[in-house]
């Protein structure tokens, strides 16, 4: 795969919002994202379970943008497949993709809980 | 990042942002709260859209995919909403997401950003958007201002490229059709202008492209008939059209034309004015001057015009005037009248300069023969009869000429010289031209003066009878009374007959005051008749001229009838000159007028070249002695003599003698003594108004009577004295 793991171009972005003496807010975006994409990943194994295609393409969507948005951009990538997937009804593709996809999220989470943890030390 | 001061409005713009991730929803209010907006959010599609009806944000930033309602749906309700229709959307996409992007525009976004959104750059972003917003609305508000403007601008409008084809119009209040027409077509208003206008605006519509000047003209133009006039002004517009601004000047041109129709023009006629023929005259001088030319002015009045006027009134006359006008304009016109003039446009030139007097101006005249010959051809024309209302009316003027340089070389000369002319022709008899000759310069103003005042006297007041009663010797009665005209001028007071008569001789106005004599004297004899004044005789003087009218008998026996009175009571006084003028005609007009009864007597009889023979075969009643032999009578020289001839000769002819002038006791006596039968004179009694002469009469006649029984040994003419 060719597409790296985090672009930092996005959190940079992020960054420079950073006003002086408040709480970072790149952790606490990163500190949402975690969250949310674990919770978004459970979403997609019910989803998958109940081969729901609609809610795979939904759940899939709002994790693309999201991950997108903390240069998580393995994770976007499979999540844009994973909701053509979704889309398209292919359900046995969308399992491959949702088991890629969950290993991809752990190795973005650690990333950023890394990037997190030395902008707070 | 902060905003820099100024940049936004003084209160914090309002961004509506709609994001269902809450952690993108967090950055951008982040981002945008630094960029100095004041941010409300929504996590649903129909969150946003209550919120964006409600507090109506300054800016509205939707992702695309929310729950309940799309952005793509929000935008197309917002736009729907009035108070919020304008406001700028941005629609977040995804990253080269063409149906994305393609379903944004459709629905009436204003721009898109892609995610993943860089947010160190969406404040800046939304700035931008926001401030262009805020232009482009500036630019519509002005644009609506500008249209209003536009709508309320009178004038007619119009953008043009270098063809002249219409780009755009706003048609004025007044506008053209033909414009209009060319705007609908995006036709070339070159094709529809006439040739001489399409020329000078394909001149200025080059000029101002190539100078960047304004250019102004004024463009008339006759459409069915009506004048159109317009004041055009082109300003560059872009680099290739002029715009073109076009007023409608037609009613401001009409009222002035108007105005100078009032000063310039006589509104009865219709023809210039005193005023506009001056101005002619002394433009056509001024050039006559330069090129060594002639000019002359024809100066025409109506003879028998205020007669019309006063008999028949005011609207009989003002048509017979129009009718002069018309005619003295055909004839200037028609080539058969002033062939070389009418050939030549604006060598000729008519005006009315007031009352019943016109002139014509004919400039570059070549001869005094071609001036008359002019005049004589107008007055031929003038004299046709006219008709109004039934009635048919010859008008007959009179024509006067003075020409540059003959007979004055500056405007009052001319005009004063040739009005001297015309009085001139009067004089001459009427209904002719005559050419202006310096000896009537001697004729003193004066004297026009008088002429035209006598006129209008006899057309109507300040003229009176006066009568001087006559005395018989014998009978000690008044015998009757002479008619003697008197004129107040209105400025000179009481004005002589001596002085009046000659001139009202010379201007031809003899048979007017004669008619007017003879119609008052029988006025007077009908207030008479059939009162104790009955039996009084009136004797009215006729003058020579109006005795030789032909139908002179017929005249004074129809007044007479008119007035319906016993005929002997009028009598006439002719002088001897008079009667010996064409004996045969004399005795055939006295004998009519005696037949019907009238009195004849002969006036200042012994100072003409009475034929006896003649005399004797005149049916005349009386003879009057002239008062010049009268006032000598008693200072023993040849007078006393003559009178007694005369009053010898008249006894053999059995005719009466009147003496006049008898001033004094003295003559009285003399005249007596030599079997003179009536005097008359300021011994006896002075000329009186016709009232004061009833008075006179009637004291007379009650002093008779209550002397009547001792009458017989009282010598009546002492009666008289006393």
């Amino acid at each position: 795969m060719n597409t790296p793991v985090i672009d930092p171009v996005p959190l940079d972005a992020i960054r420079n919002l950073q006003e002086p003496g408040q709480d970072s807010l790149l952790n606490t975006i990163i500190g949402m994202f975690v969250e949310q994409s674990v919770n978004e990943l459970e979403v997609l194994r019910d989803a998958q379970s109940r081969r729901s295609a609609d809610s795979i393409r939904e759940a899939a969507h709002s994790l693309k943008s999201s991950s997108a948005n903390v240069g998580a951009m393995r994770v976007s990538a499979l999540s844009y497949d994973l909701e053509q997937a979704g889309r398209d009804g292919a359900l046995d593709l969308s399992a491959m993709l949702i088991d890629r996809l969950a290993l991809a999220i752990d190795e973005a989470n650690a990333r950023l809980s890394d990037i997190a943890g030395a902008a707070a030390a | 990042m902060s905003a820099p001061p100024g940049d936004v409005p003084s209160s914090r713009p309002v961004v509506l942002i709609a994001e269902d991730d809450p952690s993108q929803r967090m950055l951008a209010r982040v981002a945008l709260e630094q960029a100095g907006f004041t941010v409300l959010e929504a996590d649903n599609g129909q969150e946003a859209l209550e919120k964006a009806d409600r507090e109506s944000p300054d800016i509205v930033l939707l992702d695309v995919e929310l729950p309940r309602l799309d952005g793509f749906a929000i935008c197309s309700r917002i736009r729907k909403l009035k108070h919020i229709a304008d406001t700028p959307v941005i629609m977040l996409t995804g990253r080269e997401d063409d149906e994305s992007i393609r379903n944004a525009y459709d629905s009436g976004a204003t721009d898109f950003i892609s995610k993943p959104v860089n947010w160190s750059l969406l404040g800046h972003r939304v700035r931008y958007i926001s401030r262009a917003t805020r232009v482009s609305r500036g630019l519509r508000e002005s644009e609506k201002k500008n249209r209003a403007f536009i709508r309320a601008i009178p004038d007619s409008m119009l953008v043009v490229d270098k063809a002249g084809r219409v780009l755009t119009h706003h048609r004025g209040k007044d506008g053209s059709r033909l414009l209009d027409e060319c705007a609908s077509d995006r036709r070339s208003v070159m094709d529809a202008l006439p040739p001489a206008i399409a020329d000078s605006w394909r001149r200025q519509i080059a000029g101002v492209l190539t100078s960047g000047e304004m250019s102004q003209s004024e463009d008339h133009l006759e459409a069915n008939g009506v004048h159109y006039f317009y004041e055009t002004r082109m300003v560059p517009y872009t680099a290739d059209s002029v715009l073109v601004i076009q007023r409608d000047v037609s009613e401001k041109k009409r009222a002035d034309a108007k105005v100078r129709r009032l000063a310039f023009f006589d509104t009865l006629t219709g023809l210039p004015n005193r005023q506009s023929f001056l101005i002619q005259v002394s433009e056509a001088l001024r050039k006559a001057k330069a090129d060594n030319s002639r000019l002359s002015i024809l100066y025409f009045d109506l003879d028998n015009f205020k007669r019309i006027n006063d008999s028949l009134g005011h609207s009989t006359g003002d048509a017979l005037l129009r009718g002069v006008a018309k005619r003295l304009e055909q004839c200037v016109r028609r080539a058969d009248a002033v062939a070389r003039f009418a050939s030549a446009d604006g060598d000729v030139q008519v005006a009315r300069l007031g009352g019943d007097e016109f002139t014509v101006l004919l400039r570059d005249v070549q001869s005094v023969e071609e001036a008359s010959g002019v005049a004589e051809r107008i007055l031929s024309v003038l004299s046709q009869p006219m008709h109004y209302h039934g009635q048919q009316f010859v008008i007959t003027p009179s024509a006067g000429i003075a020409s540059y340089p003959d007979d004055g070389d500056d405007v009052d000369t001319l005009v004063k010289n040739a009005d001297m002319a015309m009085y001139s022709a009067k004089a001459q008899g009427r209904n002719c031209v005559s050419q202006f000759s310096g000896t009537m310069s001697v004729r003193s103003l004066e004297r026009l003066d008088l002429e035209d005042a006598l006129r209008k006297a006899i057309a109507g007041g300040d003229l009176e009878l006066h009568y001087q009663p006559k005395l018989g010797l014998q009978s000690r009665e008044v015998t009757g009374v002479e008619a003697l005209v008197r004129w107040t001028h209105p400025d000179r007071g009481p004005v002589s007959p001596a002085k009046f008569i000659p001139i009202a001789e010379d201007a031809g106005l003899i048979l007017d005051l004669s008619r007017w004599v003879l119609e008052a004297a029988c006025r007077q004899l009908k207030l008479w008749a059939g009162s104790d004044l009955d039996e009084v005789r009136v004797a009215i003087n006729l003058s020579g001229k109006q005795f030789r009218e032909s139908s002179v008998d017929r005249q004074i026996i129809g007044a007479v009838d008119a007035h319906g009175f016993e005929k002997s009571r009028l009598e006439l006084e002719l002088t001897e000159g008079t009667l010996m003028n064409d004996v045969e005609t004399t005795v055939k007009t006295l004998t009519r007028l005696k037949e019907a009864g009238l009195k004849i007597a002969v006036d200042d009889f012994g100072t003409g070249y009475s034929s006896l023979s003649y005399l004797k075969k005149f049916p005349i009643d009386a003879l009057k002695i002239d008062r010049s032999f009268v006032s000598e009578i008693d200072a023993g020289g040849n007078d006393r003599s003559i009178c007694a001839a005369i009053i010898a000769l008249a006894q053999s002819m059995g005719l009466k003698v009147i003496a006049e002038g008898v001033e004094t006791a003295e003559q009285l006596q003399h005249l007596k003594f030599l079997g003179c039968d009536e005097i008359q004179g300021f011994h006896f009694a002075k000329p009186m108004p016709g009232e004061e002469t009833a008075a006179f009469l009637r004291r007379y006649l009650r002093k008779r009577q209550r002397r009547l029984p001792l009458a017989d040994d009282t010598p009546p003419v002492q009666a008289i004295e006393g």
